[in-house]
């Protein structure tokens, strides 16, 4: 094993700043949606949700930007040669070869910290959901500024489902991203690795 | 002199002059009586004509051609005490007998005799028992000059009315100094309209025949700036409910503030309709002499319970936010103006009635006095008993259009009229005939006893006079046939009325979020129509006030109709409410996504754990 700085300061930070704003999002939204269910009054609720969706906005404009200038963002592109069977190799791996104690597929370093899956995931939720959200949050948040922009968009109930029903995804992929963080070396490097940085990987790992 | 003497003559002096300085401000001169031909009563004997008398200083005839009062047909509908509306019968002698108690006579009744009697609402003291008489006499000429029985200034002499020479004044006119002529005030008001009251007094709910609480039977309101623990009504939680009755009548507002002539100079203000596009504010202004010469007596109104189309009685009273700057006291309030275009003032600002309104008129059956049975909601007990427990209602939500097209929430309450019609076209069964069905003019027959006397005391209560199972009606609808009525039916006639009194000011007001935001959501509360309606009937909700598509009047359950907002399909309201308003089935699919997700997650971890133990063994 091998000790790999695989993710800086920035990029945790960035990390844990969406995940606390994505958690603080679910929950509040879900008090609006069914209230009096939670513990948190729907006025209070309503008000965070609002300006955390805008911090959300915020943080994930700056990560844009970052993941830009570091050139990083080609980590998030799949790559077209061998993308299928790939992707096919990983989920094998996860499942089967996992149960059987297979080496991961793919090695990670920093240069390529996602695998065909995880890229594929992530280009759907940062170009279809993430967008999709804030821009039915946003339209919702201010209708009564452009009555007509909301009716052509199918009225405030049609996008409050549409925003609900992106919601609960987001929720899924939680559950799921957090789950996957535990396929790593052992249950908790992969979080350990988002909190210090530091990432233990195989060094003997076979190349893909 | 002594220093005590000039003090008691100076006391004496004060004293004497307090009643000079009183009415020194009472700009009326004294004016003779006159009769329909122009000549002084107290000489001809005649009954007096307000026509003629006021006529003398004001054009009586521009009052009487500008005054909403003069025109009955439109105003009165669904009282208790005909199940007719007033705008379905011919306006006549009977129907003056029968609503003369609150017209102010004039226009069409002045052809039967009865003048437009400005002293309904200029004097203090008015003789209505005195003027219904003489009116259920047909003696309509003489129920102006009985009006004034309490003024001391007609006595009545067997069937007729003397002048009393003595009361009037030096010159044999009318004693200004002793009877003020003045404005309306809210007590000339709520003597028709519905419950007013100011002083100290506690508020109780007058005794006798409530058919003049219009406002109040139609709505709950009161008109009063009485703190509700202070009155004499035992409503609920009554101790700790320091509001008022309304705030408007708190900050001492009187009616004719917001119902104001529209052409007093002091308040005139054009309507949009007729405001040039170029001015805000038109500083023109009628003189004052001129108003008092032709005062208008239509007064600024909002959209009427009654009207039907609202394009022939444009709203000429000032909208809440045309006094009311909502900005400011709103700012805590989320997307301030996201609320002000959904919701009217009255919702947040009348959210409950304090008081008791009607629920049901039932003319399908008939009293000891032959009228149809009144049944309230938000009363324990009877109305105008002293002992019973007001509990208030909530009133149904409903769109109501306002005058700048916007659809808004307004509370409504309903008033429902159950009664028997016959023949084709349909007509309403006279009260008489159902009434003689159940009461011989005695006694109640034993036939209706057998049938509705369920307690067996031989006495038909209101809550044992209703028709709720087949064998009932059947039975009533074979007596009316054999009364000669053809084809008898029953026939529902729902009525909205908007409350726009009340008003609460804002610690009392609707605030809490999930008071609307939350699945038993106060916006889409029902209001119950009837729990107990006659067999097989069905209420028909007439559209008017402004209420939209979604206000409907369904079947909750077998007999019990509810007033409810509809909120799907054709005429459902622009309205989404976070936390009232969700879609099940996005719902359910996401819920089962994060289902399948959590689940899968499960078995993979389990057989991780599994397998990593099997290996590690």
């Amino acid at each position: 094993m091998k000790r790999v700085y695989m993710y800086s300061f920035h990029e945790r930070a960035w990390h844990w700043m969406q995940a606390f704003v994505i958690l603080v999002l679910l929950y509040t939204g879900l008090e609006i949606h069914l209230p009096n269910r939670l513990f948190m009054c729907f006025n209070l609720a309503s008000r965070i949700h609002v300006a955390f969706g805008f911090i959300f906005v915020i943080n994930a404009g700056l990560g844009l930007l970052y993941h830009i200038f570091t050139n990083q963002l080609r980590q998030f592109i799949p790559e077209p040669r061998d993308f299928v069977s790939a992707s096919i190799r990983q989920a094998v791996f996860y499942l089967g070869g996992m149960f059987r104690g297979d080496p991961h597929p793919f090695e990670k370093s920093p240069d390529r910290k996602l695998n065909p899956l995880q890229k594929l995931t992530y280009l759907a939720i940062l170009n279809v959901l993430l967008p999709f959200q804030l821009v039915t949050g946003f339209l919702l948040v201010s209708a009564h500024f452009h009555p007509p922009i909301v009716e052509y968009a199918g009225g405030l109930e049609w996008l409050a489902t549409l925003h609900a029903l992106a919601a609960w995804l987001f929720g899924a992929f939680v559950i799921m991203h957090v789950y996957l963080t535990t396929t790593g070396h052992t249950p908790l490097s992969s979080i350990t690795a988002m909190i210090t940085g530091w990432e233990e990987v195989d060094d003997d790992h076979r190349k893909n | 002199m002594n220093i005590r003497v000039l003090v008691l003559i100076s006391a004496a002096f004060v004293l004497i002059s307090i009643p000079t300085l009183a009415t020194s401000d009472r700009i009326h001169p004294e004016f003779d009586l006159l009769d329909r031909d122009g000549r002084r009563v107290i000489e001809s004997h005649e009954p007096l004509s307000p026509m003629k008398t006021c006529g003398q200083c004001h054009d009586t005839e521009y009052i009487e051609s500008h005054s909403d009062h003069v025109r009955p047909q439109r105003r009165l509908a669904h009282e208790v005490e005909s199940p007719d509306p007033g705008s379905d019968v011919p306006f006549d002698a009977d129907w003056l007998k029968t609503y003369g108690r609150r017209h102010v006579g004039g226009g069409p009744a002045r052809d039967l005799g009865f003048e437009m009697n400005c002293f309904l609402c200029h004097i203090e003291t008015v003789d209505r028992e005195a003027m219904m008489g003489e009116m259920r006499r047909e003696r309509f000429e003489w129920a102006v000059t009985a009006s004034l029985g309490r003024t001391g200034l007609v006595a009545r002499v067997g069937d007729s009315w003397i002048w009393k020479r003595d009361a009037l004044s030096e010159q044999g006119r009318w004693p200004i100094d002793r009877i003020a002529l003045r404005g309306p005030t809210d007590e000339n008001c709520g003597a028709c309209h519905g419950l007013v009251h100011r002083g100290s007094a506690p508020l109780v709910i007058p005794e006798g025949d409530p058919a003049e609480l219009t406002m109040t039977l139609r709505t709950g309101s009161i008109f009063s700036g009485q703190r509700i623990s202070d009155s004499g009504i035992s409503t609920v939680n009554k101790e700790q409910t320091i509001r008022p009755w309304d705030v408007h009548a708190e900050r001492v507002m009187r009616c004719s503030h917001c119902h104001f002539s529209l052409n007093n100079p002091a308040y005139a203000l054009e309507i949009a309709a007729t405001r040039p596009l170029h001015l805000r504010f038109d500083t023109r202004r009628q003189a004052f002499s001129e108003y008092l010469h032709r005062p208008s007596h239509q007064f600024a109104r909002g959209r009427g319970s009654m009207d039907a189309d609202p394009s022939t009685e444009p709203v000429t009273m000032r909208r809440c936010e045309m006094c009311h700057d909502a900005e400011p006291m709103h700012r805590w309030l989320p997307y301030p103006g996201l609320h002000f275009q959904k919701l009217s003032c009255e919702a947040c600002h009348i959210p409950t009635s304090p008081m008791a309104a009607v629920r049901e008129i039932d003319w399908t059956v008939a009293g000891e006095d032959g009228k149809g049975i009144v049944r309230y909601r938000g009363i324990e007990g009877d109305w105008g008993d002293p002992n019973a427990h007001v509990t208030g209602f909530q009133p149904v939500f409903w769109p109501r259009l306002d005058e700048d097209g916007r659809e808004r929430l307004a509370p409504f309450n309903v008033v429902t009229t159950w009664f028997w019609t016959a023949g084709e076209p349909s007509g309403r069964v006279s009260p008489a005939i159902v009434a003689a069905v159940f009461h011989d003019g005695v006694a109640c027959r034993p036939e209706a006893l057998e049938r509705f006397d369920s307690n067996h005391d031989g006495v038909l209560s209101d809550e044992e006079l209703i028709l709720d199972t087949r064998d009932k009606r059947d039975w009533v609808a074979a007596r009316l046939a054999d009364a000669g009525v053809v084809n008898p039916r029953i026939e529902g006639d729902a009525q909205p009325f908007g409350i726009h009194h009340g008003v609460m000011r804002r610690e009392f007001a609707l605030c809490e979020c999930v008071s609307c935001h939350a699945a038993e959501s106060r916006l889409y509360a029902d209001l119950e129509v009837s729990p107990t309606a006659p067999f097989d009937a069905e209420p028909i909700l007439r559209r008017t006030g402004g209420i939209g598509n979604a206000g409907r009047v369904v079947r909750a359950t077998e007999g019990r109709w509810v007033a409810r907002m509809n909120r799907e399909g054709d005429g459902a309201p622009e309205l989404y409410v976070p936390g009232a308003d969700r879609n099940v089935a996005v719902n359910r699919i996401g819920i089962g996504f994060m289902a399948v997700v959590v689940f899968g997650v499960a078995v993979h971890g389990s057989a991780r754990i599994v397998t990593g133990r099997r290996r590690r063994r």
